[in-house]
Order: structure tokens, then C-alpha cells, then sequence
């Protein structure tokens, strides 16, 4: 085959492709823009800045002080080295204000457990993997319960009455994730995960 | 370069957000990239503001691969349910929505032969990208994004029928 030939055979390929393709894409969706994630990350960052500025200007002044001085200096400067993560045994970022039933937040570490405290009398518990570095959770209905935010684990309190769903968006960056509803064992997390939160529909 | 975020993604998040559902063939999954490409757009935008579009699908198409690898750690329970559901939502008509599912499933199986590298290519090509800016947002060389072209096409002929005198 010539590369005259081979060029108008890739170029109508690819012509049915792009009618394929077109065929085949999901509807077009209303994105938000991610106003809040800006935000946030625009905060989080600056706030690193400053600290290591800071640092860094207690580090030179450190340098040149006397004795006590330089003590005083050396555990400022660690203040600041554990708020910039530099700590082994990291503690979670506080967690984001959002609608009582709703909690947002960037774990510490690899692995992560979900627990769900107990079955309900329905609803189902949908757990997604995301890009980024947030955990984010919502519950949902009359009486969705309370989420409590711990160093690798996030719980919800819910009542065995309660029916509404519950989903958990959790970062691709996490090596592992497991999730525990009532008495039974933790299972691995796995993408997409969608199961029901009633007893009466278990396994 | 101070750029105004939000006229962006006003401008570019449906391509952007078609691109990503391609390359990762779940709607839900290309939300989130799109959504995070631009929070990383307003933290460290590109110098030169004629790049944006380009830096853009660069973005997406680094965390596209990173969701990929994250779900494929994840992928042995995997509903079905989910899967089947996981490139949008049904089309009202019965009967169209089943065609539509149909030929959707058989161009995610086609698309999913491909290697990821091939697949950003031949989908960054789709939305019209010089072979030099497809050669950056992939990590290759300007000169190999044409045989990856027609490689990738080479595979996805046979799946498609891309040779047949009449496609579908």
C-alpha cells in the first residue's frame, strides 16, 4: 500500500469513527462550576505559602539568635513543619462546613474504612472513586443521621429506621478502602459500588 | 498569566467533558475530571494563554489515566448494573435507547482494546489537535502520533466495520 493510499484509508476511518463517536456519546450535562473545590484549593495553598515563609524566615532568624532564643525559635519552627504535614502521624483536615447530612475532607494516609453504623429500613449506600484528594459524603432523607469524621475512618450514626441513600465519593489516591455496615465484616471497596442498605435485601 | 476561570470552563467544559467520557466511558467519572482540570486551571494556569485548551486535555487526559488505574484496582466486584449504566443515562424511546445502549456498548468494547495511550490520541485527534499538541498531552513524539493514529484505527476497523461501504 502506497502512503498516498494508507493516508485517505486512516482519513476514512477515521470519518466513520467521528459518526460513531457522536452516535455513541452520553447526553451532554450541565456541569457546575467547581466554585467551592477553587476555592478551597486556592486557601489551602496560599496558607501553604505563608507557612513556609514563615519557616523559612524562623529558620534564618533561628540561625543568628542566642541560646533561649533559638529554642523558642526551633519549637515555633516546629509548629509550623507539623502544620505543613511534615509530621509523621498526621490528624485529618478539619472537616468542611456543609449541610448537617453532608461532610467533605482529605484523609491522612493510604488506607481508609467507611462505616455505616447501622442496616436501615431501606436505601442503598453508593460508594464512588473520584479523582482529587476529598472524601465526600451525603446521606440522605428524613433522618440521615450524623457523620463522624476520625483519623482514617469516617462513620455514619444512622437509625435502623432511617430509608434514605447514602453516598460516599472517596480519591483515587487512597490505596485502600473498606466499608462495614452493622455487625458484618469490612469488605474492599470497589468502584462504582452500589449496594442496599436494607437487611431484608442482604446477600 | 491570570486567566478568568469560570468564562473557561464555560467555553470548553462540554468538549472537554465529551473527551473525558470517551476516554473513560462513564459519564459520572468524566464529571469529576472535568471538574478538578479546572480547579487545577485556577491554582497554576499555563503561560501562554493561546495554550489553554491544549494544557486542558493535557490535564484530563493525566487524571482520566488516573482514574482508570484507580477503578481497575477496584474492578473485580463491579456491578453489572453499574457497568451497564455507566456511560449516561437511557434515551426516553424504548427502542432507540436500546439501539443507542447497543451501539454505545460496541464502541466502549471497541475503545476499550485500545491501549490508553492510544486512545487519548485517536480521541484528542477527534477534537481536532496538531499531532505536536496531541505528542505533549500524551508523553510521545510529534512523529509517532501518526503511526499510533493509524494503528489504533487499524484495530478499531475491524471492531466497527470502519472498512464496510455502509457503517451502522
Amino acid at each position: 500500500m502506497t502512503a498516498e493510499s494508507l493516508d485517505a484509508l486512516t482519513l476514512r476511518r477515521a470519518t466513520r469513527l467521528s459518526v460513531l463517536l457522536a452516535a455513541a456519546d452520553p447526553p451532554v450535562r450541565a456541569i457546575a462550576y467547581p466554585s467551592r473545590r477553587v476555592a478551597r484549593a486556592r486557601h489551602t495553598r496560599l496558607k501553604r505559602r505563608w507557612s513556609i515563609a514563615a519557616l523559612l524566615a524562623l529558620a534564618v532568624g533561628g540561625a543568628a539568635a542566642a541560646p533561649p532564643v533559638r529554642a523558642w525559635v526551633t519549637a515555633r519552627a516546629s509548629d509550623v513543619w507539623n502544620a505543613l504535614g511534615g509530621h509523621r502521624a498526621r490528624v485529618p483536615d478539619a472537616p468542611r462546613a456543609l449541610p448537617p447530612s453532608s461532610v467533605s475532607f482529605v484523609p491522612a494516609g493510604g488506607a481508609f474504612a467507611i462505616r455505616i453504623a447501622a442496616w436501615q429500613r431501606g436505601g442503598r449506600v453508593t460508594i464512588r472513586v473520584v479523582p482529587g484528594r476529598a472524601v465526600t459524603a451525603r446521606a440522605e432523607g428524613a433522618r440521615p443521621g450524623e457523620w463522624v469524621v476520625a483519623e482514617g475512618e469516617l462513620t455514619l450514626r444512622n437509625s435502623p429506621d432511617a430509608t434514605g441513600d447514602v453516598a460516599v465519593d472517596v480519591p483515587a489516591a487512597l490505596s485502600h478502602v473498606t466499608l462495614q455496615i452493622g455487625a458484618e465484616p469490612a469488605q474492599q471497596v470497589v468502584a462504582g459500588l452500589d449496594r442496599s442498605l436494607a437487611p431484608a435485601a442482604r446477600r | 498569566m491570570s486567566v478568568d476561570v469560570p468564562a473557561l470552563f464555560a467555553r470548553h467544559q462540554a468538549e472537554l467533558f465529551r473527551y473525558a467520557a470517551r476516554l473513560l466511558g462513564d459519564g459520572d467519572a468524566a464529571e469529576d475530571v472535568v471538574q478538578e482540570t479546572f480547579v487545577r486551571l485556577a491554582l497554576k494556569p499555563p503561560r501562554e494563554e493561546t495554550q489553554v485548551r491544549a494544557w486542558l486535555f493535557r490535564v484530563a487526559t493525566r487524571l482520566a489515566s488516573d482514574a482508570r488505574r484507580a477503578g481497575r484496582r477496584h474492578l473485580a466486584l463491579l456491578t453489572p448494573e453499574r457497568a451497564a449504566g455507566a456511560s449516561g443515562e437511557p434515551a426516553p424511546d424504548p427502542a432507540a435507547g436500546a439501539a443507542a445502549a447497543e451501539l454505545r456498548g460496541r464502541v466502549r468494547a471497541a475503545l476499550e482494546e485500545l491501549s490508553q495511550k492510544e486512545r487519548a490520541v485517536l480521541l484528542m485527534r477527534e477534537e481536532g489537535f496538531a499531532h505536536r499538541e496531541i505528542a505533549a498531552a500524551v508523553g510521545t513524539t510529534t512523529k509517532s502520533v501518526g503511526t499510533m493514529v493509524a494503528r489504533a484505527l487499524e484495530k478499531l476497523a475491524r471492531r466497527l466495520d470502519l472498512d464496510a461501504e455502509d457503517v451502522r
